[in-house]
């Protein structure tokens, strides 16, 4: 047998697969360039060189893991003083003032409670003072509680009663007809009395004296127009049989 | 809150038959505090003399309103300070005071017989009165009196916040015109 022959159909395969795969143009030559620029990367970054990490830090890594977890545990938290917020400001403040009283070292050597004196025995001698006048609104308020006069303006008070008076017989003339004229003058009198009651002599002393000299200066007017009346109607005729 | 001793005093006032003596009683506890604080602001002794006896009237005259919303020492100082005032302002009207009022007052203090401070003294009056009425009231208050700012807010019915930046700026200003004055 023919040792060529032994396989047949492989034979005949294997020429068209000789043909069946294929490249593209030019490939060995890229290849090879591909190849020594992979070589060359390789050769100048190493893994190691890439990230760099401290000394012992994965050491320590555990430890500062650890720490944080503890922190975040409340049970665990720093313990501060009882009512140490309630106090802070409080605390503040105290040395804010003590800063303040060394902002003013002029003030600070100057003698407060020197130069203001007071007289010997003036706080003994002031409560008498004040108890006196404390005296005098006690009586004065009495005074006002039981009094039913007003002694001071007596003269307002019968100007007021004489105002009324008037105010009576205005009311009486123009609104009231059934009050004969009669019975209102009898008011008017009664009402004059009650005012001259309440007068004191010297208001009415001054008040005569004041009403005289009105009459006499009314009276010299009078008889003035009465002369000069007389004479514009006198008759000639009567003053010649006169004469 | 109300002292024991106040209570006591304001119990006894209700009644016409203790009235005066717990008057008396009142006077004995804070008449020398009120005295101080009002010469304090007014300066001379016959004018801290005039203002504390208005002071102790009108209280006489309104106690019986007093209602213990404040402490019975803020309220009697409350009526001597605004007494204080008004006398202050009198004075100054009665006195054409217009411009330099811290003069007029420096100057009328060292005529005062019961006023033996030094000019050092005198300086730091004038210092005082040239600050604005509220700060004044502040500044002799926290200085003077040494009061707890608490209690000064009780008084002048102001926050405790303000009246220390009030303190701080008056300070301030009277150092400075210490320093530039003496």
């Amino acid at each position: 047998m023919n040792s060529e022959n032994k396989y047949p159909l492989l034979d005949k395969l294997s020429a068209d697969a000789a043909n069946s795969f294929l490249m593209p143009e030019g490939y060995f030559t890229e290849l090879n360039k591909k190849v020594n620029t992979q070589l060359f990367i390789s050769d100048s970054f190493s893994e190691e060189d890439a990230f760099n990490v401290p000394d012992n830090y994965f050491n320590d890594l555990h430890q500062k893991v650890n720490t944080h977890i503890s922190i975040s545990n409340k049970e665990n938290a720093p313990v501060v003083p009882e009512d140490y917020f309630n106090k802070l400001s409080a605390n503040i403040f105290a040395k804010i003032e003590a800063e303040e009283q060394n902002a003013t070292p002029i003030l600070n050597t100057i003698n407060k409670q020197e130069g203001f004196n007071i007289p010997e025995n003036y706080f003994e001698s002031l409560s008498d003072k004040i108890s006196k006048q404390t005296n005098e609104v006690k009586i004065i308020s009495i005074n006002r509680n039981k009094s039913t006069f007003n002694f001071t303006p007596l003269r307002w008070a019968a100007i007021a009663i004489i105002i009324l008076a008037s105010g009576w017989f205005i009311y009486n003339n123009v609104f009231n007809y059934n009050i004969t004229k009669t019975q209102t003058a009898q008011l008017n009198e009664s009402f004059e009395k009650m005012a001259l009651q309440e007068l004191d002599e010297e208001s009415i002393i001054d008040y005569l004296a004041i009403e005289e000299k009105n009459v006499s200066s009314i009276s010299d007017t009078k008889e003035k127009v009465n002369e000069e009346e007389i004479l514009q109607n006198i008759d000639i005729n009567d003053l010649g049989e006169a004469l | 809150m109300l002292e024991a001793e106040d209570v006591n005093i304001l119990e006894l006032f209700k009644a016409d038959d203790t009235k005066h003596q717990a008057f008396g009683k009142l006077m004995e506890k804070y008449q020398k505090r009120v005295y101080w604080h009002v010469r304090r602001l007014v300066l001379c002794h016959d004018d801290a003399d005039d203002v504390t006896q208005n002071t102790f009237i009108k209280a006489w005259k309104n106690l019986h309103n007093f209602k213990g919303e404040c402490a019975l020492f803020s309220w009697l100082y409350r009526i001597a300070t605004n007494e204080s005032i008004t006398h202050l302002n009198k004075i100054k009207q009665l006195n054409h005071v217009d411009l330099d009022e811290s003069t007029f007052m420096v100057q009328r203090l060292s005529n005062d017989t019961y006023f033996t401070g030094d000019k050092i003294q005198l300086k730091l009056q004038q210092a005082i009165l040239q600050l604005p009425e509220k700060q004044r009231v502040v500044f002799t208050m926290k200085y003077y009196e040494d009061l707890t700012y608490d209690q000064m807010s009780e008084v002048l019915e102001t926050s405790v916040g303000a009246l220390k930046a009030s303190y701080h700026h008056a300070a301030t200003k009277i150092e400075d015109f210490l320093k530039n004055n003496i």
